[in-house]
């Protein structure tokens, strides 16, 4: 980034850096943060975001379309059987 | 007219929805934010939620972000707004990592005297940073840990840089003052890895 600290490096300084680089330097998030906020983003209304076609995310390639597609078939099935008792009822 | 950065790409692509640009810039920021997180936080599922939410807020917030300009410093800000927040909500500092406190302190019968002293200096060290004041700490952890320069950390702190420098230098003597009271800090072991 920028240029650093102005003022010399004091053994407090590696200290205080290699203490914290020991304790968290090498920690990296779990997989499933992606995961969630992809659900969170994909169930957000109003946007339909485009699919990542990635290999480093090649679990969630097939989410959207197949949720979707089943979502309108079971609406329509529901509608059919609808009209279907309105029709015996009559 | 001003120049996009490749981050503004990016932050462009968002404002469309596309999550495909929010997969790049996690790729490119989910280490430091989550690191920030974690070290000013001290819990894992802490950190990971705010990383969450850091990214999720991006998205949301596409439209009012900045393209000529890089988007790390944005997101360190909501990182640390986020961290003090949660920190302040539950009153005290979290407890420190579990498995950083069992690798300082179960194999210490198995490692060389001079890798138990270096541990034990950490530890001390550790204790030192966990008793400053959190917006010490967070100056702490951005200047060592992310390597921002002082100005950077106004930028995200939204604070003067003297501020930045006067909490630097006060967290400096305080954790100098800390690790003297049982040893020297000049005296203690530091060996470049």
């Amino acid at each position: 980034m920028s240029p650093r600290r102005s003022y010399s490096v004091q053994p407090v300084d590696m200290l205080v850096f290699e203490t914290l680089w020991a304790e968290v330097g090498t920690e990296s998030p779990s997989p499933r943060v992606w995961r969630r906020i992809c659900r969170q983003v994909q169930g957000q209304s109003g946007r339909r975001p485009r699919r990542r076609a990635r290999s480093w995310n090649i679990g969630l390639v097939d989410l959207p379309e197949p949720q979707l597609r089943t979502y309108d078939l079971a609406y329509l099935r529901v509608l059919a059987w609808m009209g279907m008792l309105r029709c015996l009822a009559w | 007219m001003t120049t996009s950065h490749p981050d503004g790409r990016l932050v462009k692509r968002l404002r469309v929805g596309d999550l495909d640009a929010l997969g790049e810039l996690y790729d490119e920021y989910k280490v430091p934010i989550y690191r920030t997180a974690l070290a000013i936080t001290r819990d894992q599922a802490a950190a990971e939620d705010i990383l969450q939410e850091c990214f999720l807020r991006l998205f949301a917030c596409a439209d009012r972000i900045q393209t000529d300009v890089p988007v790390g410093p944005w997101l360190y800000r909501v990182t640390v707004n986020l961290s003090y927040t949660l920190v302040k909500s539950r009153g005290r500092h979290f407890r420190p990592l579990e498995e950083v406190l069992n690798r300082l302190r179960a194999p210490l019968d198995l490692l060389p005297e001079r890798q138990i002293e270096r541990m034990e200096t950490q530890e001390r060290v550790r204790r030192a940073i966990e008793a400053l004041p959190l917006a010490h700490r967070v100056v702490v952890v951005l200047f060592y840990l992310e390597s921002l320069s002082l100005k950077e950390i106004a930028d995200v702190l939204e604070i003067p840089e003297g501020t930045v420098k006067s909490r630097l230098h006060y967290a400096r003597e305080s954790l100098k003052t800390l690790l003297s009271e049982r040893r020297p800090v000049s005296e203690m072991v530091y060996e470049p890895t």
